[in-house]
């Protein structure tokens, strides 16, 4: 099921995240409410590999990284993809976050990380997460699950 | 022709300080002697010079530098595509290099960053806004540059060492806001506002002024 994430910047307290139900595939940015303060999170290539960094070491393996060229129109081949994906959520597994980022920068300028798929390990249920917070979540599972402990930690987007 | 000008504005005060405030303090403070009213004067007109070319001369800068992806040359405008900004394929690289240009300028940096340094870039009012991609230097929590909430900009914390040439680095994801179309072709002016934790932070970063090479995002159809 579609949904999308929103940010609920709360005045004396830490922000609340939500999940929303978008069963229309509306634009995430008609989900932001300003005079609410509620937004969507923007998660770059950095963000999702942080999230996936921080998923890996606490009860989720990572199935999958989403890539786009990001200066070219074409599309990667998915086999490429796949293979990219797969060095990348090694890397993550074997080294230092930091390490990994700076080796996708250098090793591939072109192409961005716009969504993960997180695979909870005790019951394989899988959500993914993309760039502007769009969720795509199995029945029994929530994105919050793997989102909220990570939030709080990371501080990011 | 800056350097020029600061380097003159030196040796002018050194031979004012050496060949006429330094004899006239001798006679003012005859304690001092000679060789220390000498020493006291160019201490003294040192660093008034220092802060004049600091605040009039060479100001410290900070130069943001805007690349897209496909050119090494530094933008002078940035033009985007209703198609790139739909695809998630407009994308461009800000470099922050810092350029203190005097010692005072190097103190100004270094008091501001101290108090919670903050540079918001934006281009208010247009239908876009970012996704920072990466930003560098990396943090262990948290991100150097961070989407701002209800802005259509990033805010770049500048609290490390202002290393050279390149002190902060992210990518940018432009985004649309729909509709965009009522706006395409219409330039939207850049700006570039500092923030500080404190008032004496805020002080410090008056002095610094910054310097785009794009000062403008032109939206095509």
């Amino acid at each position: 099921m579609i949904s999308q994430l929103v940010v609920h910047l709360l005045k004396e307290a830490p922000p609340e995240l939500l999940v929303v139900a978008n069963p229309q595939y509306a634009d995430p940015i008609s989900f932001e409410r300003g005079e609410q303060r509620r937004y969507i999170p923007r998660f770059g290539t950095q963000d999702l590999l942080t999230l996936a960094h921080y998923a890996m070491r606490h009860g989720w393996e990572v199935d999958r990284l989403e890539i786009q060229d990001a200066i070219t129109t074409h599309q990667i081949e998915s086999d490429q993809e796949d293979s990219i994906s797969r060095e990348i959520v090694e890397s993550l597994s074997a080294q230092d976050l930091a390490e990994t980022i700076r080796g996708f920068v250098r090793n591939f300028p072109a192409l961005s990380v716009v969504g993960v798929e997180f695979v909870r390990s005790e019951d394989d249920r899988a959500v993914t997460v993309r760039r502007n917070g769009v969720v795509d979540a199995e029945d029994g599972v929530s994105a919050l699950d793997v989102l909220e402990p990570a939030w709080r930690q990371l501080e990011i987007a | 022709m800056r350097d020029g000008a600061a380097r003159l504005a030196q040796l002018l005060s050194l031979y004012f300080a050496l060949f006429h405030l330094g004899p006239f303090l001798a006679t003012q403070a005859p304690w001092l002697g000679p060789i220390g009213a000498e020493v006291v004067s160019v201490i003294a007109i040192a660093l008034v010079t220092e802060l004049v070319i600091a605040s009039v001369i060479s100001r410290p800068e900070i130069v943001l530098t805007w690349q897209d992806g496909s050119n090494p040359n530094a933008l002078k405008e940035i033009v985007v595509d209703s198609g790139s900004l739909t695809s998630g394929r407009a994308r461009f690289d800000l470099s922050i290099e810092a350029k203190p240009g005097t010692s005072l300028g190097a103190l100004a940096f270094w008091f501001a960053r101290g108090r919670g340094l903050r540079m918001r870039v934006e281009f208010p009012s247009a239908p876009v806004y970012f996704i920072v991609d990466f930003s560098t230097p990396i943090r262990s929590v948290g991100k150097t540059v961070t989407e701002v909430h209800g802005s259509f900009g990033v805010d770049v914390l500048l609290d490390t060492r202002p290393v050279a040439p390149t002190w902060v680095w992210a990518r940018l994801v432009m985004q649309p806001v729909p509709p965009i179309d009522s706006v395409t072709n219409r330039p939207f002016p850049l700006r570039v506002a500092f923030h500080a934790s404190t008032a004496f932070g805020r002080f410090c970063a008056r002095v610094i002024k910054t310097r785009p090479t794009a000062r403008i995002l032109v939206l095509h159809k």
